[in-house]
């Protein structure tokens, strides 16, 4: 029975890997039981075949869905950096201006920002590419939770190591430079490969404004190819193939971090 | 080295931390702080160090007045030294580049030299083999050591320490103390809070006996510890001594 158990640290270790790889596929297989049931309910006619042509768009899709995530984390790195310094900041207008702008984009939804942005201000501004203007969105979206990241980040540099860099002389410019950036960097590193899995999520909204991205793409195949969701599972496929590893490179740094100090 | 700190006060909301402190101590090379917890011995000494500002009255150490500018303090701190009870290190760095930090940021020595004075100061401390160890891997007694390395390195006029010794266990305490003893012997200036009254009598030339936010009492530590003058520091005194 002890073979379905999870090992605590002081049992004596069973094969471990053998053990976890049945669970695994013990799991996988009665949730896997669950959708087949599900889709031989609805008796569907299956059109794979003429999905399958058009995997070059799938392709593009996903690539381009990707490019805009790494560039937006880019960019939201900066915006972020700057809104959390901001937040910090002892000039009181510069404080507000940050805090308002992160409660503004943290309490609406994407959608709507994207909406605002693409109809309104993007009009206004005279941006007409639509590539930059989902980086800008994404960016000033994203850049208002990884301020927050970065604060926490921050903060988590304790009280005593401030009074330590005063008393070695250290300006606060240097006290940042050297002893909280590092620190708050690193301690930021897992909840910010989070953030970057949402950004490559939260980019199918993108899909509202017609940027030729990955969910876009995949909801012209099915339209194309007269199908009703066939294109969704190399979508799902799709997403997961990025961000499953982004969360386990955040779990892994984590579990890094931890045994270091 | 001589001391003069004239009726400074601090206030934490409504809490007199310091209340008209006033000290006078001449030629000293060791002075020590005694007293009960919460008399005021580690706000006294953040003050005599520059890291924070009284709400009155002055500090004078060897005749320069303490400026009350926070940009101008920074200048004051740089030449002195400054040990705390615990977390002195960046646990980011290695021992080494916890003490070549300030001599490179703060006081503009080239990286080699820098490198070549920290492992002469870490050397000295037997802490050759810890070098590139970071602070998690070394045990507190060594992480003092270093601490103390890092306040030496830029060879300042005088080291504060507030209680370096009190976060330790006995033999861990004992190596830290050996340490301070050979810097006393070597001439260095120190002014260190301690509750460890053995070595207040053994290393300090004078010691000050802190309560309620003043000095209540101040001598040699032969007089101190001998015949204390007022019934407060006669009671400390019997109290700690007796185990
Ligand atoms: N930053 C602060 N904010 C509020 N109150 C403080 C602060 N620092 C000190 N105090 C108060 O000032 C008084 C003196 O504290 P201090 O730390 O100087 O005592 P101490 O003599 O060093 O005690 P100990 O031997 O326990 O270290 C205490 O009542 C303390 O609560
Ligand atoms: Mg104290």
């Amino acid at each position: 029975m002890s073979f379905f158990f999870e090992d605590s640290p002081s049992s004596p270790s069973s094969p471990k890997q053998a053990k976890h790889f049945v669970s695994f596929g013990c799991a996988f297989l009665f949730l896997s039981f669950f959708v087949f049931l599900a889709f031989t309910a609805i008796d569907y006619n299956w059109n794979w075949s003429s999905v399958f042509q058009y995997k070059k768009k799938f392709i593009d899709g996903w690539l381009i869905s990707v490019g805009i995530s790494f560039v937006t984390l880019f960019f939201s790195l900066i915006v972020g950096f700057l809104a959390a310094m901001g937040k910090r900041s002892t000039l009181l207008p510069i404080k507000y201006v940050a805090s308002i702008y992160i409660e503004l984009v943290r309490g609406t939804p994407l959608l709507v920002q994207i909406y605002l942005f693409y109809y309104v201000i993007a009009d206004a501004a005279g941006v007409d590419n639509r590539y930059v203007m989902g980086v800008v969105i994404m960016s000033l979206f994203s850049g208002a939770y990884i301020a927050e990241i970065f604060r926490a980040g921050i903060e988590s540099v304790g009280k005593s190591q401030l009074l330590s860099a005063k008393a070695i002389g250290l300006s606060s410019k240097q006290t940042y430079r050297f002893v909280i950036i590092p620190q708050a960097l690193r301690n930021s590193l897992p909840a910010l490969a989070g953030q970057f899995a949402n950004l490559i999520k939260d980019s199918s909204l993108l899909s509202t404004i017609a940027i030729r991205e990955f969910t876009l793409n995949a909801q012209e195949v099915n339209s194309i190819t007269y199908s009703s969701f066939e294109s969704y599972f190399p979508l799902a496929i799709g997403y997961l193939a990025i961000t499953l590893p982004v969360m386990q490179l955040s779990r892994v740094i984590e579990n890094k971090i931890r045994f270091e100090t | 080295m001589n001391l003069a700190v004239n009726k400074i006060t601090k206030r934490y909301g409504d809490q007199r931390a310091l209340d008209g402190f006033t000290l006078q101590a001449n030629d000293f090379s060791c002075l020590a702080f005694i007293g009960p917890s919460g008399g005021g011995k580690s706000t006294a000494l953040r003050h005599l160090c520059g890291l924070e500002i009284p709400d009155s009255g002055e500090i004078r150490l060897n005749d320069s007045i303490l400026p009350a500018q926070e940009n101008e303090l920074l200048n004051f701190r740089k030449s002195i030294g400054i040990v705390f009870q615990s977390y002195n290190l960046f646990p980011h760095f290695t021992a080494l580049e916890n003490v070549t930090l300030p001599l490179v940021q703060v006081h503009a020595m080239d990286a080699k030299n820098a490198n070549s004075r920290a492992m002469e100061l870490l050397g000295r401390f037997g802490l050759s083999n810890h070098a590139n160890k970071r602070p998690a891997e070394l045990s507190g007694g060594q992480s003092q050591r270093v601490a103390i390395a890092r306040a030496l390195a830029p060879d300042p006029s005088i080291l504060f320490l507030d209680e370096p010794t009190s976060a330790l266990d006995p033999e861990m305490t004992a190596e830290v103390l050996e340490a301070i003893e050979s810097l006393v012997a070597d001439g260095k200036k120190i002014v260190l809070v301690t509750h460890e009254m053995g070595f207040a009598q053994k290393a300090a030339d004078q010691v000050a006996f802190i309560a309620n936010g003043k000095v209540i009492e101040h001598s040699t530590s032969t007089d101190l510890f001998n015949r204390p003058q007022s019934q407060t520091c006669e009671k400390f005194l019997s109290r700690v001594l007796k185990y």
